[in-house]
């Protein structure tokens, strides 16, 4: 489910621990009117049930109906952050006050305005590489004065976020082609050659050097031009060119350097695994394409494996 | 704690996410606790000792440094003495816990303490639910009217800092005060139906506090000395109020009997305890005394009151509550400290032939002696006499003729003969002067005769559809009763000395007193004055009217409600069952639940509904058709704009807004609509008007 809406089923609803306190006041105040049969003791005592009563319906109503949707997340490196955007929507004309978003060790306090939505990035910490799922969300508030509190059914959201490896720089970049001689009569590209190809409107990914600026004070459009070949070198990345005492996330994390160094120059690139070989090429599209491979490198199935359940929580206080 | 707690009951809890961090309390809402509690403890002074008050005080004032320092609290040790201060001062001031006042007293350092000491969140918290408990408490000492307005803001001022310190987005202190009325006003249905069905169960518990003996200051005493009652005249504290089934009768006839004095020593008199025998022999004698046509019923409302003695209408037939005694008063069984209500019968003459056979030796008995002047003159009062009934008219006619004047604020009299100070010399007396003065010159000459004290008179307080009378402490009067013919006959020296005070009442007599009037030769137009007020004064007192009207419903309706009154509420709702608590509890329960469900179904936040927009534009497109511009059906609002902008070219832009804004709510995306969009349109409807432009 991408869209989970909070429905009555889903929200729980019981006293905060000063609601508890709050209990106890109201029993020892029960026991001062009996005593006494003093009237106004009762009345106030009734006055203050009621309070807490209608303190638990405005809670509950705080967050009933509010819905969550989950937005796609980019791919992050290891021990950056993972991000997933959540959009928390509230289609009523009421103010939602102080709804807390919890997902994992992930709060975020929000207060969402009538008719209006509000997203958040939730940022969980990457541990491990590969694919990143989020913790199960809840949303819970104890809005009017804090007796109450309500959280909802967790919510799992499908979105998950790609974490490549960590970039190392533990071995130096291999040297103009170390390993392509061979491999280059493959390519039908030249070496050396940055011939005119032709134009195309700009896709990301594009270097800013390609840019056609003249088109662009025409046009308004950006537009890049396109060579035959864009690099004057290329280079193989190589699983095997590694040296051999570093274990496998060492030589992903390297791999995974020498991806960005590459990229970064402008150069032509292919990615060798003992399974597995990217074709040369450059560009965004290629870049991330190698990066995933290293980010599931090892992993039997395609699919990510489910995460372990969060620790149980405590019980929330005030 | 609870889930592990039903767990062992099978029951287990969805699983509950992790605890948001608590955020720091906003400094201008601490600023807005701290003054709550600053108001709890100068009321505080009211109530208990003002030496915990100025310690709390001093407490309040360290945290208030403290806070607008920004900074939290003291340490430990600091803590741990003041602590120690405070239970010192409890024990030291009240000798242990036990006490309403030295609850109140513990509350009031509990809460300076705890406030001094918070920290976190968690801890204000805390303190604001003792500001809860101890407002409640502050009923058990005043009950008025007054006093609930007082503790039910204090409440929504509470409840506005709580709702600020569970919303960490910082906002104006209007905004949470009003949404926490809105919660107040929400609750207060609840509360008056929990209220009036809650079953009144009788129980006690021996843990709580027991009741302060509260010395009976402001009450009768069961002795009268000649000056103490005078006090009492400048008290105007509610004693009762009574309903009377018919008329209320003339104030002169409104003698409240309380307690009867036989025994005298010089010039002071005191109330003899009947024994059970008498009690009961008495007893069967007075019930054989049948109802007459004439007599009056009546019902008392008595305030708190821990006097034995309850006040019946003279003469008392039958009396609800209380014992009756041989000599007309009524002793109660049980002295608690709560008002009461009672139902009673009197008629104006005393019972004849009296049963049993008065003591006269016992009813002439004097310990003072007469002076040798005293004593010629009752010779002289004997002289005048033929019969026991022209000396009593003698006497009573000397005081009348002789100048004496009647004083609230009577000069002390000589203490080794107080009474020929004041018969030859003072002549200037409250009522219970002459009443004692009377009664020892009658037993001086061998007639029977006793003090009464009680009330006289009363205010009546009347309202389209019911009328009572207040007394108040300020009505006490005292007179005497002389034995006759083998009955009791009240006489009231006050009466030849101040007939006004009996006629009209006390009232009259302080307004007169407070103008400086009394005792002058304006008295009567003053006494007319007063009686036929005009302007102001009768507007005041018609103010005065209404407020003593509101606080008799509100004593009868919320502090005197019992489980008798709410079986009365029950039969008058139409429940006739034998078993009423049970009524009551399912009456409470249904009432409180549907109510809550009806908030639940209320308050549950709904989507705006598209459609209303709608109706709106409808009225726009109508205010078009007195020009003869009709919207086809099939067309746009795109398109009837354009043409109604052809027709009324100066109008072109508020008809520009209107359409767009209309077409922004109908065909937008759904989350652009909030309810402000709505209002807009509706204004900017409601605001369109066609003119027509002006021709040039």
């Amino acid at each position: 489910m991408s869209e989970f809406v909070v429905g009555r089923r889903e929200l729980y609803i019981l006293p905060t621990r000063v609601g508890w306190y709050y209990a106890l006041i109201l029993i020892a105040l029960f026991g001062i009117a009996v005593k006494f049969d003093n009237q106004s003791a009762f009345m106030m005592l009734f006055i203050l049930i009621a309070v807490g009563l209608v303190a638990m319906v405005y809670t509950h109503n705080n967050v009933i109906g509010v819905s969550i949707k989950a937005q796609p997340s980019n791919a992050v490196f290891l021990g950056e952050p993972a991000l997933f955007p959540i959009s928390l929507a509230n289609a009523s004309r009421k103010q939602r006050h102080a709804v807390w978003l919890i997902c994992g060790g992930f709060h975020r306090l929000t207060s969402l305005i009538p008719g209006e939505s509000e997203s958040v990035q939730i940022k969980l910490p990457t541990v491990q590489r590969g694919y990143l799922s989020c913790d199960p969300i809840n949303l819970s508030s104890q809005f009017p004065i804090g007796v109450f509190f309500c959280w909802t059914k967790r919510f799992t959201s499908e979105q998950r976020c790609l974490v490549y490896p960590q970039p190392l720089n533990l071995v130096p970049f291999p040297e103009d082609g170390s390993h392509e001689g061979r491999l280059q009569a493959s390519s039908q590209v030249r070496v050396g050659a940055e011939d005119y190809a032709g134009m195309k409107s700009y896709q990301p990914g594009d270097r800013l050097r390609d840019i056609h600026w003249p088109s662009l004070a025409k046009t308004h459009k950006l537009v890049s031009v396109q060579y035959e070949n864009q690099s004057n070198s290329s280079v193989n990345l190589s699983w095997f060119s590694l040296p051999s005492h570093l274990n496998i996330e060492d030589r992903l994390s390297q791999l995974c350097f020498w991806i960005m160094e590459a990229e970064q120059n402008g150069l032509r690139y292919q990615l060798e695994m003992p399974n597995h070989t990217i074709e040369f090429d450059s560009g965004r599209t290629h870049y991330h394409e190698c990066l995933k491979v290293l980010a599931l490198w090892g992993e039997p199935v395609k699919e990510p494996q489910p995460r372990k359940e969060p620790q149980p929580k405590k019980e929330p206080l005030s | 704690m609870i889930g592990r707690l039903l767990r062992k009951f099978g029951i287990s809890l969805p699983p509950l996410p992790s605890t948001p961090p608590t955020h720091e309390a906003e400094r201008s809402t601490l600023l807005q606790l701290a003054a709550l509690i600053g108001c709890a403890v100068l009321l505080h002074f009211q109530i208990a000792d003002y030496r915990i008050g100025f310690f709390a005080l001093a407490i309040y004032l360290l945290k208030l440094g403290l806070l607008i320092r920004n900074r939290q609290a003291p340490n430990r040790i600091a803590m741990m003495l003041l602590t120690i201060v405070s239970l010192v001062l409890i024990i030291a001031l009240y000798g242990g816990w036990n006490g309403q006042r030295a609850g109140i007293s513990f509350l009031v350092l509990l809460v300076s303490l705890k406030f001094l000491e918070s920290r976190g969140l968690r801890d204000y918290f805390v303190v604001c639910l003792i500001l809860y408990f101890l407002a409640a408490s502050s009923f058990l000492f005043n009950s008025s009217i007054l006093n609930i307005v007082i503790v039910v803001s204090f409440t929504l001022m509470i409840t506005s800092v709580m709702f600020q310190m569970s919303d960490p987005t910082p906002r104006q202190w209007l905004e949470p005060l009003k949404a926490s009325t809105g919660l107040v006003a929400k609750a207060l249905p609840l509360a008056i139906i929990l209220f009036f069905f809650f079953p009144r169960i009788q129980g006690s518990f021996g843990f709580l506090p027991s009741q302060d003996q509260l010395n009976n200051d402001k009450g009768l005493a069961d002795s009268l000395v000649a000056g103490d009652m005078a006090q009492s005249a400048f008290n105007t504290a509610l004693a009762f109020r009574v309903t009377f089934d018919g008329k209320i009768p003339a104030n002169q006839n409104l003698y409240w009997r309380a307690k009867v004095m036989p025994t005298e020593s010089l010039f002071a008199w005191e109330v003899v305890e009947p024994d059970l025998r008498t009690l009961n022999q008495f007893r069967q004698n007075r019930s054989k005394a049948g109802e007459v046509p004439g007599d009056i019923s009546y019902a008392i409302l008595h305030e708190k009151s821990t006097d034995k003695y309850l006040p019946y209408l003279d003469y008392v037939k039958t009396a609800e509550r209380g014992l009756m005694t041989y000599d007309y008063s009524v002793l109660r069984k049980l002295v608690d400290n709560s008002r009461f209500k009672y139902r009673g019968t009197s008629s104006f003459e005393s019972l004849s032939p009296e049963q049993p056979a008065i003591d006269k030796e016992q009813l002439t008995a004097t310990v003072s002696r007469p002076s040798p002047k005293m004593q010629a003159l009752l010779a002289q009062f004997r002289e005048q006499a033929q019969s026991e009934r022209e000396l009593v008219d003698t006497v009573f006619r000397y005081f009348a003729n002789e100048p004496f004047s009647y004083s609230l604020i009577p000069p002390g009299l000589n203490e080794f003969d107080p009474i020929d100070d004041f018969i030859f010399n003072t002549r200037t007396g409250y009522c219970e002067h002459y009443a004692s003065a009377f009664t020892i010159i009658m037993r001086w000459l061998r007639i029977p005769s006793r003090v009464v004290a009680g009330y006289q008179g009363g205010k009546v307080i009347s309202s389209a559809n019911n009328a009572f009378l207040e007394v108040r402490y300020s009505d006490a009067h005292a007179w005497s009763e002389v034995w006759l013919d083998d009955r009791w006959y009240r006489v009231d020296p006050t009466a030849a000395i101040s007939p006004e005070r009996i006629e009209f009442g006390m009232d009259a007599l302080m307004e007169l007193w407070e103008s400086g009037e009394l005792g002058s030769n304006d008295i009567g137009r003053a006494l007319s004055n007063y009686l036929n007020p005009t302007g102001m004064s009768r507007l005041l007192s018609q103010m005065q009217d209404t407020w003593s009207n509101l606080s008799y419903q509100w004593n009868k309706w919320v502090v005197n409600y019992d489980f008798k009154a709410q079986q009365e509420l029950l039969s008058q709702l139409g429940f006739e069952n034998k078993n009423s608590i049970y009524t009551l509890v399912i009456l409470m329960f249904g009432g409180a639940g549907f109510l809550l469900i009806f908030y639940f179904w209320r308050l549950i936040p709904r989507a705006v509904k598209r459609s209303e927009a709608q109706t709106y534009y409808l009225k726009f497109v109508a205010k078009f058709n007195k020009h003869d511009i009709r919207k086809h059906t099939a067309e746009s609002p795109g398109e009837f704009a354009a043409r109604a902008q052809q027709a009324f070219p100066h109008l072109s832009k508020d008809i520009n807004a209107i359409t767009q804004q209309y077409q922004k709510i109908r065909y937008g995306r759904s989350s652009e609509e909030p309810d402000d969009q709505y209002d807009k349109l509706k204004n900017a409807i409601k605001a369109f008007k066609i003119i027509k432009a002006e021709q040039h």
